[in-house]
């Protein structure tokens, strides 16, 4: 794995992130529309559910979570984008990994936004420490998780020969 | 010479890389992170001292005359200012205080993934010395930029005129912008990435490892 395009692709993109347009024209329109996709899943079996913007509104009771920047996923899927792109790997390969890499954190992250709606109507203090500690160390987990799957899959790097002790030296 | 029995339980397995599935590495780090995560919330306080103390000896040191010093209560921090502000007709001291536990969810996401890695015992206190030493950085970041943030630009006119009486550089825009830039650095990334990232880094043999097992 080449460090340094790790940490270069890792500078660049959180610097992308936090610029102003990017912020309006990427991050917002994206955070709206997983507030309506989990709107959406959550009215299969919750029909008093509703989306305004980045806001997800329980219709019986009020409450409402909005789905601020660092909870839409992003961090976790440009620290996957910088790994799987310093990995060797060839173009075909990479494209799986950040496929398969958006599917999974998303999906983690729809799990999260849904349960916190929940719990805050359940508990607030269950809900402050799910949503600033568990759930955010689950999703970088996730991240971890995918890119170690990815790497095991990589069909190019299956090819080549194990090491001869059946372990690998380190220092 | 012969190794002492402590020589031996640290080296144990140092220099190779035992072998582990990627369901086996999986499975061990999902188990130690209940772990990590209630003996971290347990001894808060104590794992939240170091950057507490951090954020004690910077803060004054970037707004002198303004931040009188940090305070730790709990996992809780006072960031006790020089600043007075008027409720209910009666004069006060601003004090800011915060949650400094929601920058260091790190620690414990840092110790499980090391615990779960089958490097041998100096192998694994040598990455965590090391991983703790970062996530502690990353937290006082977080807590250093929230006070700043707080101060600068949630509060208003009433309490940002004072502290640009004293320190009449603070009311610059490339300041302001630097400090809300910083807010959302310590508080959407560092904390989060700064572990995945040192382990990966750390950790390139075992990744060669994983990628290259039969099973």
């Amino acid at each position: 794995m080449n460090i340094r395009v790790f940490v270069l692709i890792l500078l660049s993109l959180f610097t992308l992130e936090l610029l102003g347009p990017v912020h309006t024209h990427v991050v917002l329109p994206f955070t709206q529309g997983l507030a309506t996709v989990s709107a959406w899943l959550i009215q299969s079996f919750d029909s008093q559910v509703m989306s305004e913007g980045i806001v997800l509104r329980s219709l019986k009771n009020g409450a409402a979570v909005a789905i601020q920047p660092g909870c839409n996923g992003i961090e976790a899927m440009i620290c996957l984008t910088a790994a799987i792109f310093a990995y060797p790997a060839n173009w075909k390969e990479r494209g799986v990994g950040l496929l398969a890499g958006f599917v999974a954190i998303q999906a983690m992250n729809l799990l999260r936004i849904i349960s916190l709606f929940y719990l805050l109507q359940i508990n607030q203090q269950w809900f402050e420490w799910a949503h600033l500690y568990i759930w955010q160390a689950l999703i970088f987990l996730d991240v971890l998780i995918v890119f170690v799957l990815w790497i095991r899959w990589l069909p190019s790097r299956r090819d080549e020969p194990p090491a001869a002790d059946g372990g690998v030296a380190h220092a | 010479m012969p190794e002492s029995p402590l020589e031996a339980l640290l080296n144990e397995g140092k220099s190779v890389t035992p072998d582990l599935s990627v369901r086996q590495f999986v499975l061990r780090t999902l188990a130690w992170v209940p772990v990590t995560f209630i003996c971290w919330y347990l001894a808060a306080a104590l794992f939240s001292w170091p950057a507490i103390t951090l954020s004690d000896w910077i803060l004054p040191l970037i707004f002198p005359g303004v931040i009188e010093g940090v305070e730790q209560k709990g996992y809780l921090v006072d960031v006790v200012t020089t600043l007075d502000v008027m409720q209910n007709g009666q004069a006060g001291q601003i004090v800011l205080d915060f949650n400094a536990l929601k920058y260091g969810y790190g620690l414990p996401l840092i110790l499980a993934m090391m615990f779960a890695t089958p490097y041998s015992l100096y192998d694994k206190l040598d990455n965590i010395t090391y991983g703790l030493g970062l996530v502690i950085l990353a937290q006082a970041w977080g807590i250093v930029f929230e006070a700043l943030t707080i101060l600068m630009l949630k509060t208003g006119p009433e309490v940002t005129g004072q502290v640009t009486a004293i320190l009449p550089w603070a009311g610059n825009s490339i300041f302001l912008d630097g400090v809300a830039l910083s807010y959302q650095l310590g508080s959407l990334i560092l904390p989060a990435v700064v572990p995945i990232v040192f382990w990966i880094i750390r950790h390139q043999e075992f990744l060669d490892h994983l990628s290259t097992r039969r099973n």
